[in-house]
């Protein structure tokens, strides 16, 4: 079966490590990835510990697919309690980091404790070592996975890091693993940093082993062509995720100016057309796609900056080809804050990928200062002399450097929307959900992606569940309670698997079910996958319960509550919060308090998780 | 005679490698004869069945089974997008 059965744990506070068998009974609940590192996590630690205390854990978990030849199997997560929510944190990321643990020989790390003074791990299949960082602390995420390699002679070494955003504890500095992929949102980055563990290195020749080869490879075929052959997976690899600005901006659902309107004209310039359309230096954007390890799918993008833009205009260091815009990072740099210059927009997302930021949280957070200056609440004096007018391109490029660097109000910035909005007398303006920046999707237009925004345990979050279709069939927040539950849990399965979200362009239950069945052996059927997510929704649930996370938390901001849709298809509409959540907890089989019932923690093996003021209905 | 009407399209995404007559860009300016349908606008596009979309006119979604009814009047705004999923 592909688990290698061993999990390495390292206690940075004693500078020690210990490889331990993998718990199967709970591989066999949890899988991997984000459903086996929350299980992990809340046996590792107290869920009401600071995030940033010693007594947070930081998990790096693969999935039982990760590394083999399933399409898409580069995937793993990093779970832990996240600084900007104070909630649980389960962040996922691509690249080939997550394949070379596997490759490695572990399904997990485990680090606990803080390290006296900074270190990075070193995981050469057997041979763990502990080293000093004395001479990466302080330095970019490229400088030090470049530097790493270089000390260690080995190009093949795979490295995430973090950035001078990490180490200085920005409430949503990520970790970047191969330069442009990360572990984005929550804040895990901040977690790594407050443990004085700047970088974790690895390089493996171990292989994967499968229960049934030949009918693994037999499955793996037939995923893979039905991967080829969908029209949905064709245009990701086409166009990107990017494609979506398009449609958010004609749907009228794309947040523009904080979240004060839902549809942004400049975005014929930010768009995959703007990308590909030669400017008037004759400079095109994007140069090619890219894939992550044993991706079939190909949707990052490779760009690079007119040289002539201000942004980089003498520093030659920005001349290369780095990561470009994906969907996410258009809206958080472009309408929410008003600008549509798409070299200002790249130049910030390779800030981002420097630097170790998550750009969703860090665009909304500079789109709510944006708003305090324009009301006064701020001004340049605050700013360090610039103006954050919405539809400043220099602000976005000056203050995505200072933010990363942890300079003058960038480290305002850095306390996320949330804490900066209270700081300031403002909290309205704090477009999050349980401190985290929303996505790029508004909820007045798509009902269900609210109820999705609201109910995440993550915080703000448009990945967690699937209600697409049915919010672009019917704008009403009626019935929207099922399909967001039930696509919550296959989520939460899929995220533990260690293969991708976006191969549901082309596959279903059915073919995670096929893979997982061949690759694992064992007896898995469409039923007991879906169970495991939605044993790991509660699961994560109970471990926010236990962090002091209540009800008051699946809310949304009071501009989406209660200021109607200006524009678009959903035009005069609020998010209608108030009819889906009753009907939403009565499907999880949870309190109208939003607690699970103990039926349902025994139906799905919680029982004994003493969860606060459970009840039976 | 007939009076000709003129619809502003916008093509999304991979929308755009169905530009009239392979014109470069993501927004037109498309002539039509009066009493044309979405669904003659698909066709005319020459956009297969079996293209995920969703049509949006004026700020209001058409439903599939709604393109060959819906008829199109001097300026309209039609919009041809990829469907929505997370990125």
């Amino acid at each position: 079966m592909t688990w290698h059965k061993r999990v390495l744990r390292v206690n940075l506070t004693s500078r020690t490590s210990k490889v331990e068998p993998l718990n199967m009974e709970w591989a066999n609940d949890y899988l991997g990835g984000r459903g086996l590192g929350t299980k992990y996590l809340m046996e590792c630690m107290n869920p009401a510990a600071d995030a940033l205390s010693d007594q947070n854990a930081l998990i790096f978990a693969t999935g039982p697919l990760t590394g083999t030849m399933c399409s898409t199997s580069g995937r793993y997560a990093v779970v832990t309690k996240g600084p900007l929510t104070n909630a649980i944190a389960a962040s996922n990321s691509g690249g080939k980091f997550g394949a070379e643990l596997k490759f490695a020989g572990y399904d997990l790390l485990i680090i606990e404790g803080r390290a006296s003074s900074p270190v990075y791990l070193l995981i050469q299949d057997d041979q763990v070592h502990i080293k000093d960082a004395d001479e990466y602390w302080g330095t970019t995420v490229w400088h030090t996975e470049e530097a790493i390699k270089e000390k260690h002679g080995d190009p093949q070494i795979k490295v995430a890091s973090i950035g001078v955003a990490g180490e200085q504890g920005v409430r949503y500095a990520c970790i970047v693993n191969d330069l442009h992929r990360a572990a984005g949102r929550s804040g895990v980055g901040a977690v790594m940093g407050s443990k004085n563990l700047k970088a974790v290195a690895a390089r493996g020749s171990v292989g994967v082993p499968v229960a049934d080869a030949p009918a693994f490879m037999k499955v793996v075929k037939h995923t893979h062509k039905l991967l080829e052959d969908s029209a949905g997976r064709k245009d990701l690899t086409d166009y990107g995720t990017n494609a979506m600005i398009d449609t958010m901006n004609s749907f009228g659902g794309l947040p523009t100016r904080n979240f004060q309107d839902v549809s942004f004209p400049g975005s014929e310039k930010i768009n995959p057309s703007a990308m590909t359309t030669p400017n008037a230096n004759n400079h095109t954007n994007l140069i090619t796609n890219k894939a992550c390890f044993g991706c079939t799918i190909g949707c990052g993008r490779i760009a690079h900056i007119d040289t002539n833009h201000f942004s980089i205009k003498d520093r030659q260091q920005y001349w290369h080809a780095s990561g470009g815009l994906e969907y996410e990072t258009a809206f958080a740099f472009g309408p929410v804050l008003g600008v549509d210059d798409i070299d200002a927009l790249t130049f910030a997302g390779y800030l981002m990928n420097e630097h170790g930021m998550d750009p969703i949280s860090f665009g909304v957070t500079l789109a709510a200062a944006m708003e305090l200056f324009e009301l006064g609440v701020i001004t340049s004096a605050d700013t360090d002399g610039v103006a954050l007018n919405f539809g400043n391109a220099e602000a976005l490029t000056i203050m995505a450097e200072k933010t990363g660097k942890h300079e003058g109000f960038g480290k305002i910035l850095g306390m996320g929307s949330r804490r900066m909005c209270e700081h300031y007398g403002r909290p309205e303006l704090s477009m999050s959900v349980k401190g985290q920046e929303f996505a790029g999707y508004d909820s007045r237009a798509l009902q269900g992606m609210g109820l999705g925004y609201a109910t995440s345990n993550r915080g703000a979050c448009h990945l967690r569940h699937d209600c697409f279709a049915e919010d672009m069939a019917d704008q009403s927040g009626n019935g929207k309670a099922w399909p967001c539950k039930t696509s919550q849990d296959k989520t939460a399965m899929i995220d533990s698997t260690g293969l991708c979200l976006f191969t549901t362009a082309a596959w279903d239950t059915e073919e995670f079910q096929q893979q997982i069945s061949v690759a694992c052996g064992g007896d898995w059927t469409n039923e007991r996958l879906l169970e495991a997510g939605e044993r790991i929704w509660n699961l994560e649930r109970l471990f926010n319960l236990k962090s002091g996370l209540t009800k008051a938390d699946d809310t949304l901001p009071t501009r989406l509550l209660e200021t109607p849709a200006p524009a678009g298809v959903a035009k005069g509409r609020v998010a209608e919060l108030d009819i889906m959540l009753p009907e939403y907890y009565a499907l999880r089989g949870w309190t109208q308090e939003g607690v699970p019932l103990q039926d349902t923690l025994d139906r799905l093996g919680l029982g004994n998780n003493n969860a606060p003021a459970v009840a039976n209905a | 005679m007939t009076t000709n009407v003129s619809v502003s399209l916008k093509l999304g995404g991979a929308m755009v490698k169905y530009s009239p007559r392979g014109q470069p860009g993501s927004t037109h300016n498309i002539e039509l004869a009066a009493n044309n349908s979405v669904q003659s606008v698909l066709d005319e596009l020459q956009v297969p069945v079996e293209q995920p979309l969703m049509i949006i006119l004026n700020d209001a979604m058409v439903a599939r089974t709604d393109y060959a009814s819906t008829l199109l009047v001097d300026g309209d705004k039609l919009s041809l997008m990829p469907p929505i999923q997370a990125g």
